[in-house]
């Protein structure tokens, strides 16, 4: 062997090239990038502010030194439970660091002077997630202990946020005011996507079923479906603001039970119909993958059609439903926020908010908490596709 | 006992099965053979109803299957299909106990009839029971649907190609094993098979289809014998139906009186044994022995090439 390759094979063995590449982001990204942003108000634009100018001396070390240790654990080929231990623990520092930048940057009375992540602490920030995610991949964990693991990460960030440590970044100014309103538009948002999707499951499940057992049917069910979803969104909850207007207002009992042109009625519906067709297709879809062996076993031993479906055919097919069901749900959970156009409410009322104010922050108030209900559901969904194949 | 009656199936223009009458007696065993695409599978699951006829129709024990609820046929005949067609969610002991669940059996009963089939198929009932299907190789999972289609107690067995995926070597036990449990339980046996030397071994009888008709039933020597067509001719000619047609005789059949040297030969060992030991040793002739060692004469090689020999007209 030439000393090229003993370096080489020492080399291969020593590092960890995910953890090596996301070192190397983090570090440059920490060093070189701005680690805030600091804008005079809501809605002007933000100056760069580096790590060492943000923080604190004290802080400022504490953060690149932790970091640095960290990204040699990561670099390394190291145990996966380390390598998520130090990545959740560098992610977590670079929040609560983040969190006394406004208080060293700008004085009490300083109101209107906001303070959000730069790229740089994105850059590290996203590294270490990474990492922590790749190692919990490799840890293996059990369907169980995967959302175990989800619900620890999301009550450690939910104590962050509680224990008013970034109380003072854009992001929670935004929310401070709006705190009220936020959980209100939460708990719209969760009724729109999860109440829609359990509309969707027990309307789409027996179309699903009708599509298994009749062919003839499947074609066109399926096809009328298709035509829905390629109706953008907007054009569809625009569409039904006027038959649901007009059942509301020739119908006294619908307008009783809160059915208007506008609001959560054509919302709901929406996507409901958006829904149905991920459901019905990956109902029929999921049946008809079945073993055929399996179902004419099932047959041959004296099971009613019935029988068969419940005892054989549905367990061997709940993986790829549940796996059709994240999708869906993954899906709505992000289009729900469309529906605060039609005055329907949801998360989406802060990103058009937003957006109409050019307060970015008001619109990430919208958008995170919806990517992170999406990825939630993802989660749970997949943990539970995994439990099921077993 | 199985009576099909003028049975036809058509898919659209082929006809699968094409006016075919056959009866299985009680207890007897009977081979479907013939060419890939020739009907055997779709006869066979007319018994079952897995395939409902176009025309004719199958009498089971006196009764038209038609008549009948087929999951409720279906729990009194016993169903093996090649690759076994284990349920891979559910363990060996659910898979056996399907039907006796479906019938409502005790708990203690079905548990009783589950370690019984296990171990009449040599499989240790504490050790395979709680394995899934991915957990066993072919020939246990084979097994384990034999012990399924058997489970509920049933008199008649259909079988498609139930060894098709085996090796040779599993394969062969499993066609003794199979022989055994028919003697002990009394089954009747419908078999379908691609394989003439499986045909002979297991069947009493042997039926021949081409083209979704049946050609020729007789037993096994008739047909390697005398096949009544063509293409029942292509099917059994090979360079060794010679020792096919040898390996269905016994040696009691051509024993004559006299004296031989060398070692002695079994009363009931195959005429394809007792040639196969006298081209071995170069000898003309040896002496046969019953079961108890007393001599019973002597058995030859002209003999023996004779019955090899096709029939003269
Ligand atoms: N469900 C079906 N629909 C249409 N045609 C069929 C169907 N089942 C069988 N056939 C046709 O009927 C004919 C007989 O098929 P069958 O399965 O009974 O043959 P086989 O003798 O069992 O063949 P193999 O030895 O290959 O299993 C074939 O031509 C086949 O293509
Ligand atoms: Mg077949």
């Amino acid at each position: 062997m030439t000393a090229i390759e003993a370096s080489a094979a020492a080399g291969s063995s020593t590092f960890d090239r995910l953890g090596l590449l996301a070192a190397g982001v983090a570090i440059s990204g920490l060093a070189l990038g701005p680690f805030a942003t600091l804008k005079p108000n809501r809605i002007l634009d933000g100056a760069p502010v580096s790590l060492f100018a943000a923080l604190s001396p004290p802080v400022a070390a504490a953060v690149m030194l932790l970091a640095a240790a960290a990204a040699i654990v990561v670099a390394l080929r190291t145990p996966a439970l380390l390598r998520l231990l130090a990545g959740l623990a560098v992610a977590a520092a670079l929040l609560i660091a983040l969190g006394t930048a406004p208080s060293h940057l700008v004085a009490r009375d300083d109101m209107l002077a906001r303070i959000g992540p730069g790229w740089g602490f994105w850059l590290a920030f996203l590294a270490f997630a990474l990492v922590a995610s790749d190692a919990i991949v490799r840890l293996r964990l059990r369907p169980l202990m995967r959302v175990a693991a989800l619900a620890l990460v999301l009550a450690g960030a939910g104590a962050l946020f509680a224990s008013g440590a970034l109380d003072d970044l854009s992001l929670l100014k935004e929310y401070a005011p709006r705190a009220q309103a936020f959980w209100s538009e939460a708990r719209t948002h969760l009724l729109l996507s999860f109440g829609s999707v359990a509309a969707a499951l027990t309307l789409g499940v027996p179309l699903g079923l009708a599509c298994h057992f009749s062919p003839r049917f499947e074609g066109p069910a399926l096809g009328f479906l298709t035509a829905i979803q390629t109706i953008p969104s907007i054009a569809l909850f625009a569409l039904l603001i006027a038959p649901l207007g007009w059942l509301a207002a020739n119908l006294p009992s619908a307008s009783a039970v809160g059915i208007s042109g506008v609001g959560i009625a054509p919302a709901f519906v929406a996507l409901t119909l958006y829904a149905l067709l991920p459901v019905v297709a990956g109902v029929a879809s999921a049946l008809a993958s079945t073993p055929r062996d399996a179902v004419e076993a099932a047959r041959a031993s004296g099971m009613t059609e019935r029988q068969a479906l419940l005892l054989v055919k549905a367990p061997l097919a709940a993986p790829r439903l549940l796996a059709s069901l994240r999708v869906t749900l993954v899906q709505t959970i992000g289009l729900a926020t469309v529906a605060a156009l039609i005055g329907a409410g949801g998360f989406g009322t802060f990103v058009f908010q937003g957006m109409g104010q050019t307060a970015i922050d008001l619109v990430l108030l919208g958008a995170v908490p919806t990517v992170a209900l999406a990825f939630a559901a993802s989660v749970a969904l997949d943990a539970a596709a995994e439990a099921a194949a077993r | 006992m199985i009576a099909i009656e003028r049975l036809s199936k058509r898919y659209g223009e082929t006809a699968a099965v094409a006016d075919v009458s056959l009866e299985i007696a009680e207890g007897e065993s009977l081979a479907i053979v013939g060419s890939s695409g020739s009907g055997k599978s779709t006869l066979l699951k007319t018994i079952n109803r897995l395939v409902e006829p176009s025309a004719g129709r199958v009498v089971v024990d006196g009764e038209d299957v038609s008549t009948v609820a087929p999951h409720l046929l279906r729990r009194r005949i016993g169903y093996v299909m090649q690759g076994a067609g284990l349920f891979p969610h559910r363990t060996a002991f659910e898979n056996i106990s399907t039907t006796p669940r479906l019938l409502r059996w005790e708990e203690p009963r079905i548990r009783a009839r589950v370690d019984e089939l296990l171990t009449l198929l040599g499989l240790d009932p504490a050790t395979y029971g709680p394995r899934k299907p991915h957990e066993l190789s072919g020939g246990e999972q084979q097994r384990v649907g034999v012990a399924r289609a058997l489970a509920a107690e049933p008199r008649v067995l259909l079988m498609d190609e139930p060894f098709g995926a085996l090796d040779p070597a599993v394969r062969a036990k499993a066609q003794v094993d199979l022989a055994a449990l028919r003697k002990r339980l009394g089954l009747t046996i419908v078999l379908v098979t691609h394989d003439m030397d499986e045909a002979a071994r297991l069947g009493d009888r042997i039926a021949v289809m081409h083209r979704g008709r049946l050609l020729q039933q007789g037993t096994p020597a008739e047909i390697f014998s005398r096949p009544a067509t063509p293409e029942v001719a292509a099917l059994v000619a090979s360079d060794d139906r010679p020792f096919r047609l040898l390996a269905l005789g016994s040696v009691r059949d051509l024993v004559e009186p006299g004296s031989a040297a060398g070692d002695p030969v079994a009363v009931e060992a195959t005429l394809r044994g007792a040639l196969g030991a006298l081209l071995w040793s170069r000898r003309d002739a040896a002496p046969v022995v019953g079961a108890g060692g007393e001599a019973l004469g002597i058995v030859t090689l002209k003999r023996l090439i004779e019955a090899g020999a096709e029939p003269k007209a």
